[in-house]
């Protein structure tokens, strides 16, 4: 329980590794999880697991969520987790590589507590994911926890 | 004076009296009859039709006063004296004013007038003395009896002596000088009378030659005048009579207008030689002695009848004869005016020349009567001319009218108050197919209007064109139908006006046009219309699809095609992190080159991107200020570099009528570049501005920096066009591109004019 958790939710597996490699390139503590779609990341958040106290895991600590998935995409995904009571306070952090006005407005309108946009550059990826990391792991104080669990 | 008067005179009521005396002393001088009866009839005409009070007296030669009757109105009846004693002892006012006039010799009107003795018309006035009686004291004085409130004293004339006097007086009206011209038609009449009555007794029977040919002659005038239906053939008569009865050598009839001028005149005269026959109407001969005479008449209201003797002693006509010399033959004139109903002179009838003897007072009474006559058929001639003209021309009107709806291409029809059809034109008959006699008398409504547009039956009662028969307002209609003979149903345009006749609606007037034309015209724009709004909607439809395809495209571009771009770089880099140390210089600078190419390959994607979006962006039209604008962006470029020296000259007060963020794109990307290209000048200067071109606003940007070759000037607004090397210049190539198509949204052109090394300007309008 006490590692940070983060819950990547991200299709293309290049990506991931390139994330995760970003994160880890900074020596950030904490599991990441990966779900490779929406459906993942709502069975991760709200599935058996989720639930059983003992055995599973808790809420991660944020959420960094690619838009365009596979059958269930982002937005749904960020919906979802504001709809429930216990999902409601999670930071959630969109990673895309859109700068559509209106993926930034449906985010935020969602509940997205930040939308940032993923450069082609890697070094600055980096840099990014780094910053990332410090302010949301480190730096944010988590939201307490609803309902006890 | 108590009891029962006269009704007031009127001249109405003169005028049947007179008419009255005039048909029952017509002929009656028969032998025996005495002039005591002629008085007696006059004072019994009199009294009391119009007057209250009647004394007429008479006599001949030297005795004027010989014999008196006297009548007075009485609630008993009329009472009569008859002799000076008891004339004096009835009313010695009356006996004293018939006395008085006789000595004056000419009407008087009482108390209008002060009754002096004067000349007229150089006829001396004579008493019944050799020498002039003294003027004043003659008339009445208030000693004298009891005064009426009028009266109206007339001398009988004959031979133009006074031989006799008519004293007409009221108690209750005052009498005017109508009264007095027609007292004097009597009067002459009268005097006439008693010289018949005179003649007939002295010869005790046997009437002369000349008498009996001359009733006869009047007989035949007054036949002849009455049966002319023209005032000119009126006229010539009553001049061809009066010149043969009374056996003058000319005579001339002169019409007078309202305002008394001459306005007609017909002439005829005899030829001097006595030659037989009419003399033919030669104005030339006697229009200047017509003339001469009108003037002499003057207003003329009583017969003046002049001998030669008096007539060469005639202070006028001797000036006259002076002034024109030889033309006015001194050989006796005779003038009696002509009255009308009314009492206007209605015109002048003149005799010269008497043939045998001298114009006397016989003379005078043929011609007054003969004038009298003929101011009855003129005034009838001029009715009868009056109704003739009206009636041709309602006879034009009605031809006008006729000629009018014949033609027209509206169909028209009548009804009367019962909504019977009265008329039909032939324009209603072709639209119809029925003609108006297969359905005149009968209800339109049942003919041919009793179904609505939409098939129904179309009650009578609920008929709004035969409502105008009710409502009295007219009525329009576009929307009701008629049914021709055959069945077949058209499409009208019809209004119904009232026909309205001293405040009440006599029928109805209909006119209706057959407007399946226009109803079929509006059927096929309204189709047409229709047609369009779908085509419109489905290109709509199409453009939207299109638009929304674009959109996800762009879509698609910007989160698919960057991806592998990323994964490109991110494993490049992750290389030369893990395997640097692996690779040579040139291995690396292979993989830097990788990486670069991605960055490059980002940013064009970034590019289009913005580009379809400006393009699709819809426009919020607003007011402008582009001055505003270009100084905003002047003070960003200033910032991004605050060690270059610029100088930007921006022109106040430059609005235009756009989309505001575009325009900021357009002014963004204009002044970036000049302020971009102008980089290697050690200063700038960059100018914002306007100018005009036909009339139109041009608004430019001008800078002082390496310019362009105008060879390439088409190549300026091309996508990821550039006329410098990538090295040279920073820039993605779509600025410009973006410009135009910015400035094409607004309706607008942008051209730029440069040279190379000399700066480039950039012009647009909006």
């Amino acid at each position: 329980m006490n590692k940070k958790v983060i819950l990547l939710v991200e299709d293309n597996p290049d990506h991931e590794l390139l994330t995760i490699r970003a994160l880890r390139q900074h020596g950030l503590a904490g599991d990441i999880v990966v779900a490779r779609d929406g459906v993942e990341a709502l069975e991760y958040l709200f599935g058996d697991g989720a639930r059983n106290g003992e055995a599973g895991h808790g809420l991660p600590h944020v959420i960094l969520l690619d838009l365009k998935l596979p059958r269930i995409d982002g937005l749904e995904v960020l919906h979802q987790v504001r709809s429930h009571r216990r999902t409601r306070r999670l930071p959630v952090v969109v990673l895309t590589s859109s700068d559509d006005e209106k993926d930034m407005a449906d985010s935020y309108d969602r509940g997205a507590n930040s939308y940032i946009r993923k450069p082609v550059d890697f070094r600055e990826f980096s840099r990014i994911t780094r910053q990332l990391g410090e302010y949301w792991l480190n730096l944010n104080q988590a939201p307490p926890m609803v309902g006890g669990m | 004076m108590g009891g029962k008067l006269s009704s007031p005179v009127s001249v109405a009521a003169m005028d049947r009296a007179l008419a009255q005396f005039l048909l029952q002393s017509r002929g009656r001088t028969r032998a025996g009859t005495r002039p005591m009866d002629v008085l007696r009839q006059i004072c019994q005409w009199a009294v009391p039709a119009a007057a209250d009070r009647c004394a007429v007296m008479a006599g001949a030669g030297g005795q004027p006063r010989a014999k008196v009757v006297l009548a007075r109105a009485h609630p008993a009846g009329l009472r009569i004296a008859v002799g000076s004693a008891q004339a004096a002892a009835m009313d010695r006012w009356l006996l004293r004013a018939a006395e008085a006039v006789i000595v004056i010799g000419r009407p008087v009107l009482w108390p209008e007038e002060r009754p002096v003795a004067r000349k007229i018309y150089g006829c001396p006035a004579r008493g019944d003395g050799a020498q002039a009686p003294p003027e004043d004291g003659l008339w009445p004085a208030p000693g004298d009896g009891d005064p009426p409130v009028s009266c109206i004293a007339v001398p009988l004339l004959w031979s133009r002596r006074p031989q006799g006097a008519i004293v007409l007086a009221s108690d209750r009206h005052r009498y005017g000088p109508d009264d007095v011209a027609f007292l004097e038609v009597v009067a002459a009449h009268a005097a006439l009378l008693l010289g018949n009555v005179r003649l007939a007794a002295a010869r005790a029977g046997r009437r002369s030659h000349v008498e009996v040919a001359k009733i006869k002659a009047m007989a035949a005038a007054a036949a002849s005048i009455n049966r002319q239906l023209s005032v000119e053939g009126t006229v010539r008569k009553l001049t061809e009579h009066a010149r043969a009865v009374i056996g003058a050598s000319r005579a001339a009839a002169v019409l007078f207008d309202a305002g008394d001028s001459p306005v007609q005149a017909v002439s005829v005269s005899s030829v001097p030689e006595k030659e037989e026959g009419r003399g033919s109407c030669d104005m030339d001969g006697l229009e200047h002695l017509i003339q001469a005479g009108v003037r002499i008449a003057g207003s003329l209201s009583r017969p003046c009848a002049l001998t030669r003797r008096e007539m060469r002693r005639h202070r006028a006509w001797s000036a006259e004869a002076a002034r024109q010399p030889g033309r006015v033959p001194l050989d006796g004139w005779l003038a009696v005016p002509m009255m009308g109903r009314n009492g206007r002179r209605l015109g002048l009838l003149q005799l010269w020349g008497k043939e045998r003897g001298e114009f006397d007072g016989a003379d005078e009474a043929i011609a007054l009567d003969l004038a009298q006559l003929g101011a009855v058929a003129v005034e009838n001639a001029l009715l009868y001319q009056q109704v003739r003209v009206a009636k041709q021309r309602l006879k034009e009107q009605l031809e006008f009218t006729t000629a009018i709806t014949r033609t027209i291409g509206e169909g028209l029809y009548a009804v009367d108050c019962e909504g019977r059809l009265t008329f039909m034109n032939p324009a209603a008959e072709r639209k119809l197919g029925w003609t108006a006699a297969d359905v005149l008398g009968q209800s339109p409504h049942q003919v041919f209007h009793y179904r609505r547009a939409d098939g129904t039956s179309h009650p009578v009662d609920e008929c709004r064109l035969l409502g105008v028969l009710r409502t009295g307002e007219p009525y329009r209609t576009d929307e009701d139908v008629y049914i021709r003979k055959d069945g077949t149903v058209f499409p009208i345009s019809a209004t119904a006006t009232p026909i309205i006749q001293h405040g009440r609606v006599t029928g109805a007037v209909v006119a209706f046009r057959d407007i399946s034309r226009l109803k079929e015209t509006q059927r096929q724009l309204e189709e047409l219309t229709a047609s369009l709004e779908r085509r419109v909607q489905d290109r709509t439809a199409a453009l939207v699809e299109a638009n929304q395809e674009l959109e996800a495209f762009a879509y698609s571009v910007s989160h698919d095609l960057r991806a592998p771009l990323r994964t490109i770089n991110g494993f490049s880099q992750a290389l030369l992190e893990d395997y640097g140390s692996r690779l040579d210089d040139t291995g690396r600078d292979y993989l830097a080159r990788v990486q670069a190419a991605t960055k490059r390959m980002s940013e064009l994607i970034d590019s289009m991107l913005y580009l379809s979006r400006v393009t699709r962006v819809e426009l919020v039209r607003q007011d402008v200020n582009l001055s505003q604008l270009a100084r905003e962006i002047a003070r960003e470029l200033q910032e991004r570099d605050p060690r270059r020296r610029i100088e930007f000259c921006i022109e106040d007060g430059l609005t235009v009528r756009g989309d505001r963020r575009l325009l900021r794109v357009v002014l963004e990307n204009l002044l970036e570049n000049a302020w971009k290209f102008s980089g290697t000048r050690a200063e700038t200067v960059i100018e914002f501005g306007r100018t005009w071109q036909d009339e139109r606003p041009v608004y430019f940007v001008r800078d002082n920096g390496v310019g362009f070759d105008m060879r390439y000037a088409d190549k300026l607004f091309g996508v990821f066009q550039r006329l410098h090397g990538a090295g040279e210049f920073e820039g993605n190539g779509i600025g410009l591109a973006t410009v135009q198509r910015i400035i094409r949204r607004h309706g607008g052109e942008v051209w730029g004019v440069g040279e190379e090394g000399r700066g480039a300007t950039f012009f647009f309008t909006v």
